[in-house]
């Protein structure tokens, strides 16, 4: 079977969401177990660790919406189209697909310390979120080259 | 605007004390300052563990709260006249007392209860048994046994009975098996327990009491009935307690606030005592009637901070401004010295927040909720301060929206607005866009450090360090934008960009490492400095989040509309199943969006912007005042 070029840009965008989305999961797991313990102790720390938990969820968000703009371009190409732009198009899911998967994992790490941060330090939870943020920039910066691979 | 701070020094006579503690602590103008080494602070434990003890009633007092009884908003919200809440009442210390009496009771009542059931429960299976327990011995002829059997070894047991002489009598069935009875005559008993122990009867005992099973029960259960009816009696008069919890709030309240005055350091002199504290220019009348209405005998100087004392930082802006406040101090507060960074930074806060929400529909969405919220919760402090960030945001969402033609994430031509940018389109113009506005933050910080360096009279690091970089990034922009955008008379900018940054660089080089005697290492830290540029570039690109953040919610949203679009098809009645879908989609990513809003644009406050000029090192302004968890306002407090 010959892969046309719609086909691997569908492939594509499968990635992209089902891998940003694995370390989503994975991350606000993490993350979650974490804000858990703490908040039995504490629970009038919901508020704030609540937007911790809900940091390494975005890299999901990322893959989703690469996946929708390929879905787009795929739709759109004409059942003859060379192949190499079904290629480019499967290229340009990778960064947010790869970056989004590691990512998450990483920055639900750096939640967790956070998280541990501001059960001990209730008002230092500002500076945690803004550190667990710093991590996000990396995945930000893959859903811009994604979509700017898009074209 | 950060205000000026006095240093204040009172004295009055030692009896005028706590008239005047309590007098400061009503108007809340004095921020109180360790003293001198000989300070004193009274003991306050007792109030202390008063108030833990207030908390803790209040606690169990939730517990009993009527359900049914809404609270009016009045009761969940109290206010009280000043006289109210100060003087002390012992009927509030009498109600505590009975509270705790009242839960002391009950904790008893229904371990005892508990007991009975366990008691009970254990004695069910026998209550037919008619010999009185005590009575359950070896007899002159008859020897009993009390044991348990299993139930499918009830039949054997039985035979084995029989085989041998002796009886069994069956009753109830516990968890062990069945209850049983056996007798057999005294000189066969050793031969027919050991057979029936063999068929499978386990023996137990049963605590000896002068009456049967039934009458003991009877006895358990009338006593349970009793319990029953104090607990009942016990929990109602709670729940009386409970519609009085008034009083127990204003006693929390108002020992906490005593333990404050207890703790504040006061230095005794032979006939007077000394406080001293940091007190805001702008109140120092205040201060003065507070001092006065306590006591006619008094002195008080005022002066300004010396030069090895850093006075508390206290902040005064309009309602807007103040707003945004918490979100710098989440960072850091203020030094006393600087510049308030709170009315340039929340000007591009709610510029930034509404970008990247850029949607109409969330917008109006977004002040009419955090208004209702503000309304309705009684929000104070930060809690009111970030409601009314999200709310003042809302503004620049629709804002945006409206430029983006986004409504719920749809795009609908509304009142003539035409749709100027969209942000799936148009991808590049828009990236293009949030660098610019970047540039803009950035530069911004930049005249905030040449601000800073003025009021410092440092005239050169004005020139060197802030005009130096405005100079090069611009002059770097220009060069460059030609090559992404093409227009008419690219090639003249790209050329006056080129001098310009040459000229930003060369004071970059010459300048930044002034600090040095010898030139060469001038040269060299000056070249290092200009190595910086990488470090704006990473900045400027950081406002990419803004393009990816506005899609992301531009998108989301239109995926919504498409699926429940989807749902809703041509029928008529597409549309009923298709609002549930419109509902949860939306409300989805209204929330996602708000959340990554307020991390990302404090994100590029804190890094990109506060890096630029903000020192930060200042620490909060917190005068002597009433402690206020329960009550809501005390009326007449003066502060």
């Amino acid at each position: 079977m010959e892969l046309t070029a719609q086909a691997l840009a569908i492939i594509g965008a499968a990635l992209a969401a089902a891998l940003a989305g694995i370390g989503s999961a994975v991350g606000v797991q993490m993350a979650g177990k974490a804000a858990a313990g703490v908040l039995s102790e504490k629970p009038e720390l919901f508020g704030k660790l609540i937007i911790l938990q809900a940091l390494p969820g975005t890299q999901g968000m990322y893959g989703f919406i690469v996946a929708i703009l390929v879905l787009g371009r795929a739709t759109a190409l004409l059942p003859d189209a060379p192949v190499a732009d079904g290629w480019r198009l499967f290229f340009a899911c990778l960064p947010i697909a790869l970056v989004g998967l590691i990512s998450a994992v990483y920055q639900a790490k750096m939640a967790v310390s956070a998280i541990h941060m501001t059960a001990k330090q209730p008002a230092a939870s500002g500076r945690g979120i803004t550190m667990t943020v710093l991590v996000e920039t990396y995945a930000i910066l893959s859903l811009l080259a994604s979509i700017l691979l898009i074209g | 605007m950060i205000v000026k701070m006095k240093k204040a020094q009172i004295a009055v006579l030692a009896e005028d004390r706590e008239a005047l503690l309590e007098s400061l602590q009503r108007s809340g103008v004095l921020m109180l300052l360790k003293g001198s080494d000989d300070s004193l602070q009274d003991d306050a434990t007792d109030e202390e563990q008063l108030a833990a003890r207030t908390a803790k009633s209040l606690r169990l007092l939730a517990q009993y709260h009527d359900q049914d009884q809404k609270e009016t908003e009045a009761e969940k919200f109290p206010s009280v006249p000043y006289d109210t809440f100060a003087a002390d009442d012992p009927a509030h210390h009498a109600l505590l007392e009975a509270i705790e009496a009242a839960e002391e009771k009950l904790t008893l009542l229904k371990a005892e209860a508990q007991a009975l059931h366990a008691e009970s429960a254990t004695l069910r299976p026998w209550s037919g048994l008619e010999p009185q327990t005590d009575k359950i011995v070896k007899g002159r002829a008859v020897a009993y046994h009390l044991g348990f059997v299993p139930i499918v070894k009830q039949e054997e047991v039985r035979a084995a009975a029989e085989s041998i002489g002796a009886a069994v009598q069956f009753y109830g069935t516990a968890p062990e098996g069945i209850a049983t009875l056996a007798a057999s005559m005294v000189e066969e008993d050793a031969a027919s327990m050991d057979a029936l122990r063999l068929a499978g009867f386990v023996e137990t005992t049963l605590p000896p009491h002068p009456e049967t099973v039934r009458e003991t029960m009877a006895a358990k259960e009338t006593r349970l009935s009793e319990l029953a009816e104090e607990i009942r009696a016990t929990e109602a008069r709670m729940k009386e307690y409970a519609a009085e919890k008034l009083s127990i709030e204003l006693l929390n309240d108002r020992t906490v606030s005593a333990a404050e005055r207890k703790k504040a350091p006061v230095t005794p002199t032979a006939s007077a005592v000394f406080i001293e504290g940091w007190v805001r220019v702008d109140r120092l009348e205040d201060l003065d009637r507070a001092i006065a209405s306590a006591t006619s005998i008094y002195d008080l100087e005022l002066a300004d901070p010396g030069k090895d004392e850093v006075p508390p930082t206290a902040v005064k802006n309009n309602k807007f401004v103040s707003s945004f406040e918490t979100i710098t101090d989440m960072f850091a507060r203020p030094s006393y010295g600087e510049a308030d960074p709170n009315p340039v930074m929340s000007f591009w806060y709610w510029m930034l927040f509404g970008m990247m929400m850029a949607d109409v529909g969330y917008g109006i969405i977004m002040v009419v909720l955090f208004s209702f919220l503000i309304k309705k919760m009684h929000a104070k402090g930060d809690t009111l301060k970030l409601l009314r960030v999200l709310m003042y945001s809302g503004i620049t969402t629709t804002l945006w929206g409206l430029l983006f033609n986004s409504y719920f994430g749809a795009s609908i031509g509304f009142m003539g607005f035409i749709q100027i940018l969209n942000p799936v389109e148009d991808t590049m113009l828009l990236l293009g866009i949030s660098l610019g506005v970047g540039v803009l933050h950035i530069f911004t910080g930049l005249i905030m450090r040449a601000i800073n360096n003025l009021t410092r009279q440092d005239y050169l690091a004005v020139f060197a360090d802030s005009f130096s970089w405005i100079l090069l990034i611009s002059g770097l922009s220009m060069l460059l934008l030609p090559a992404l955008v093409s227009f008419e008379g690219g090639a003249t900018v790209s050329a006056i960009g080129k001098w310009i940054a040459i000229a930003g660089a060369a004071i970059i080089v010459l300048f930044a490492g002034r600090s040095s005697k010898n030139p060469v290492a001038r040269i060299g830290s000056g070249l290092y400095a200009l190595y910086g540029v990488t470090g704006y570039l990473g900045d400027i690109m950081s406002y990419s989040r803004v393009l990816a953040l506005a899609l992301t919610s531009a998108i989301i949203g239109q995926v919504m509309n498409q699926l429940a679009g989807m749902v809703q098809g041509d029928a008529w009645w597409g549309i009923l199943a298709a609002i549930p879908i419109y509902l949860v989609g939306h409300i989805f990513n209204l929330v996602m969006g708000l959340l990554s809003a307020y991390v990302h644009t404090s994100r590029l406050q804190f890094i990109e912007f506060y890096t630029k000029f903000y020192e930060g090192a200042g620490y909060e302004f917190r005068p002597l005042s009433i402690q206020l968890k329960y009550i809501d306002v005390v009326t007449d407090a003066k502060n």
